[in-house]
């Protein structure tokens, strides 16, 4: 699908490749033209970052999209990272596995992008993140020239971890190409509890939560208006989520114990998607991301309450909110810092973007980065300008 | 022998940690030639135990200042030959190090010095009802920087994940002296994961001084069956039937008969001698689930020719199995007087064919072959016995790991789960790696380390090529003990 613009950047050119031929020869040509270029993924975040700095050709990246081997009983799987991520999970929903990452608009979302952007959901508690998973890469440099990490086993420590590096590094060290994943076998039964909650016991539940006995893959808080809502997930075989819901019930006071309730399997469903989904709402103009120290998190949602809806993952400090303007944006990066953390743009018109709204607070090791940048991509191909420190 | 430290390097070197902070005798030095890999061994010129972040960051300033080589040693249990001083140099021990800054239960992590050792700080955590998840089998001497260093794993790292998954931060004094901090308590922090690529960097990119790591809580209940089987194939196939039905154990560990006999003598658990393999199959997590999984584990075990599966039955006898698992490098001392541990991976599908490979080398070339490892991952550790005396052992052991090792490469699997590449894998890189793949990482490592002068000759081989042994021994004086 054709890009209009990135972040106000109108491409030189597009292409769509179809193998890894096709895309090294795009980069050598932009190269030598001192082009820049800009890979393209489910176009589900191009708006996230710095406005691009130099005139350079588009890539769409969802034409590598091979499926390279799933060798299922080793639960590994090997995939051109242009592969969006529901078309993924459906190839491993047929062995029973997934890769439990909640990628937010997985219908549109590539593998790739999902990856320079870092992209995680509510089942973070529990399952961790993107960079849990990823345990090979392939990448394409600024000659065109592929190079990778890792490999194809679970367990594996020959060579640096780029692939460490490449998660959450907005496509700027070079284009991801392939990827392996270790994916999990599905839980054998979930269970999804929703407790409207008074902002009074909030804190009440967050310590019950805190040292409950069960095990929660997902705590999820949403407050929207005067609204307060808690999302607590359970997956595990049938007999250990079926205690796991009796024995929270127990562990809260009557008064809320009322009010909890268990969703059905398709509003379980309808819940998921919805709280999946809600960092890439387009109902308002700014949309962050802010990520604490964990115990923080109630404490930096009451601050950043009462401007728009907010998501807060528990147990992981990770707040997700909507907002009509940047006006608020210094206050609430003020509070993030105050509460431990950073607070970040994943959507901003461009004319209101400038580095510390969409970026923060800058990293201590910011200047190793940039070393890190110039010596992976000296000539400043890939992305450039869109990053921390504007890198 | 290593030249005789000069005498400005020790003079400048003892106003910043003291005449008690360092060792320069030679008789001294001996003992910091090697680590837990014993073949190649090359004295350092001076080590130094520094017990703040500031001193490291003298030390490194001077050792730029006169140009001398420097690198990190943890415990010095590496089995890959990482704490090697290849050139000389000036060696920087952490074990001073071991304070254990903070314990945020709250928060779920803790902040700790280098020379922590890995065991304290679960066992600093205990009583709360956490634990720090990677627990190598060394884990009563490895360090926590040690760890990071190696991105080390154990046996629950199975379902727990490898140290990498673990550390949230840290501290590192840079190869020119410069103090950075990466990462800490707060996830997704904006910019690249350093953190993520100093984990595993085997000491390359700088002296690791602080370390924030996670805290994971106990899980309530665990299940430790130990399936006994006629012979190796059994078990590994059920390691295989296992894996595919969709449990995911804490730990599947197996051991053979080889390993048995030398664990049984020192620990008296009551193995089976005359069994071909057992496998220590642990499930944990909420209670209620347990009897389930473990129901369906004694019944794959069973299909798969089990002779009989035990239970623990209290958490003494648990424990028990696993202090044997986690000594019987130990006690494999009983067996040969020198043995090598190899450490390979394969897909775990691949495990029975591997492991029917590693009995034709071990007839081949006439040299006992014991096996204790992490089934569950893949993570073979082939214990080669021999008797280091005996020169045409060594040249035989030597040709069968190699063999082990392009093995677990055919097989689509890797030459090093944990243990990490060092000076002792520095061969297998091209094999694993292009000449573009490697060129990349220099790249990544200049980053860091541009005149490597920290850690010199780890890692990455040093030319893209695959270098003969000839070679490698005029180039790399650490490395000639090696052919
Ligand atoms: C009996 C036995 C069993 C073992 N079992 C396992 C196992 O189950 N799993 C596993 O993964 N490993 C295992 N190992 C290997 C070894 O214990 C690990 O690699 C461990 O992490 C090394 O820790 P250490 O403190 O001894 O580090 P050292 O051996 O001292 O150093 C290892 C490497 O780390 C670097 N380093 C050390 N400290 C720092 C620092 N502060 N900053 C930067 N670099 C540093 C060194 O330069 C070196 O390259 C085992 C070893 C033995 C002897």
């Amino acid at each position: 699908m054709a890009v209009s613009s990135i972040d106000g950047l109108i491409p030189l050119k597009q292409f769509s490749p179809g193998s890894a031929e096709e895309l090294s020869a795009i980069i050598q040509t932009a190269n030598a033209a001192g082009q820049a270029v800009y890979p393209v993924g489910g176009q589900t975040m191009t708006g996230f970052g710095l406005p691009p700095t130099k005139p350079g050709v588009a890539v769409d990246l969802t034409g590598l999209n091979q499926v390279i081997d799933y060798p299922a009983r080793d639960m590994t799987i090997t995939v051109q990272a242009g592969i969006r991520i529901a078309e993924l999970q459906a190839i491993l929903a047929k062995e029973n596995q997934e890769l439990p990452v909640d990628v937010p608009l997985p219908d549109r979302a590539t593998l790739g992008g999902s990856i320079a952007v870092n992209a995680s959901g509510p089942r973070r508690f529990g399952y961790g993140t993107l960079r849990d998973y990823v345990i090979g890469i392939s990448l394409m440099n600024d000659q065109g020239e592929t190079f990778k990490a890792g490999g194809r086993v679970v367990k594996n420590v020959a060579g640096y971890d780029l692939m460490k590096l490449a998660t959450g590094s907005l496509g700027t060290l070079g284009i991801i190409t392939q990827v392996t994943l270790k994916v999990k076998p599905k839980a054998g039964a979930g269970e999804w509890l929703v407790l409207p909650c008074p902002e009074g016991d909030v804190a009440t539940v967050i310590a019950i939560l805190g040292l409950t006995r069960t095990r929660p893959v997902a705590v999820v808080l949403k407050a929207d208006g005067p609204n307060r809502e808690f999302t607590v997930g359970y997956e595990d075989n049938p007999p250990s989520v079926a205690w796991q819901v009796k024995q929270l019930r127990e562990e809260l006071p009557d008064s809320l114990r009322s009010r909890l309730g268990v969703l059905p399997p398709h509003e379980a469903e309808k819940y998921r998607v919805t709280q999946r989904d809600f960092p890439l709402l387009e109902t308002s103009p700014v949309t962050f991301k802010a990520n604490v120290v964990p115990a923080m998190t109630w404490e930096f949602v009451k601050r950043a309450g009462g401007l728009g809806p907010v998501e807060a993952l528990f147990g992981n400090g990770i707040v997700f909110g909507h907002l009509p303007d940047v006006e608020a944006v210094p206050r609430l990066q003020a509070a993030a810092g105050e509460c431990g953390g950073n607070l970040v743009l994943l959507r901003c018109p461009t004319a209101a973007k400038t580095l510390a709204r969409v970026w923060g607070r800058p990293a201590g090791d910011l200047e190793l980065m940039r070393a890190v940048k110039k010596n992976l991509d000296p000539q400043n191909l890939f992305n450039p300008g869109r990053f921390v420190g504007g890198i | 022998m290593a030249p005789a430290a000069s005498s400005t390097l020790i003079d400048r070197l003892r106003p910043i940690v003291g005449a008690g902070g360092m060792l320069t005798s030679v008789s001294d030095l001996m003992v910091y030639e090697c680590d837990g890999f014993t073949i190649e061994k090359t004295p350092p010129q001076v080590v130094v135990f520094p017990t703040t972040t500031e001193q490291i960051v003298q030390i490194v300033k001077l050792c730029n200042e006169l140009n001398v080589p420097f690198l990190a040693r943890g415990a010095g249990t590496s089995l890959a030959g990482g704490c090697v001083p290849v050139g000389g140099g000036v060696m920087i021990g952490l074990s001073r190090m071991k304070k254990i800054l903070e314990m945020n239960y709250e928060n779920r992590y803790a902040i700790v010095e280098p020379g922590v050792v890995n065991k304290w700080l679960t066992e600093a955590c205990r009583d709360a009802g956490f634990h720090y998840a990677p627990d190598p089998s060394s884990q009563g001497a490895c360090t926590i920087g040690g760890n990071v260093a190696t991105n080390s794993g154990g046996p629950h790292t199975l379902k727990y994940g490898v140290t990498v998954n673990h550390i949230l931060g840290v501290e590192m004094v840079m190869p020119d002296g410069r103090v950075i901090v990466t990462g800490g308590p707060a996830e997704d922090n904006p910019g690249y994961d350093l953190t993520g690529v100093i984990v595993g960097s085997e000491g390359t990119f700088g002296i690791v001084s602080k370390v924030w790591v996670r805290l994971t809580r106990n899980p309530e209940s665990y299940r430790t069956l130990l399936g006994v089987f006629a012979t190796v194939d059994d078990a590994t196939n059920t390691i295989s039937e296992i894996i595919g039905s969709g449990i995911i154990p804490g730990a599947l560990e197996l051991l053979d008969q080889l390993i048995l006999g030398a664990v049984e003598q020192a620990f008296k658990f009551g193995f089976p001698l005359d069994a071909g393999a057992v496998l220590i199959m642990e499930v944990d997590g909420v209670n209620a689930g347990l009897d389930d999984e473990a129901a369906r584990i004694e019944a794959i075990a069973m299909r798969n020719g089990a002779r009989e599966v035990r239970r623990a039955n209290t958490e003494a006898e648990r424990l028990l199995l696993w202090k044997c698992r986690k000594q019987a490098f130990g006690a494999v001392g009983r067996l040969a007087p020198s043995y090598c541990t190899q450490d390979g991976v394969v897909p775990r599908t691949k495990l029975p064919e591997m492991l029917r490979f590693i009995r034709n080398v071990s007839e081949r070339h006439s040299l006992k072959i014991a096996n204790v490892f992490h089934a569950g991952d893949g993570n073979l550790h082939p214990i080669i016995l021999f008797d280091e005396r005996d020169a045409d052992q060594v040249k035989r052991v030597f040709e069968a790991s190699h063999e082990i090792l392009d093995q677990c490469i055919a097989l689509g699997g890797s030459v090093t789960g944990e243990h990490g590449i060092g000076v002792e894998k520095l061969d297998f890189m091209p094999k694993l790696f292009s000449p573009t793949d490697l060129g990349m990482m220099v790249r990544l490592r200049d980053a860091f380390n541009p005149t490597n002068i920290c850690s010199p000759n780890k890692m990455l081989p040093t030319s893209g090529g695959c270098a003969e042994p000839s070679q490698i021994s005029a180039a790399k004086p650490g490395r000639r003990a090696a052919v």
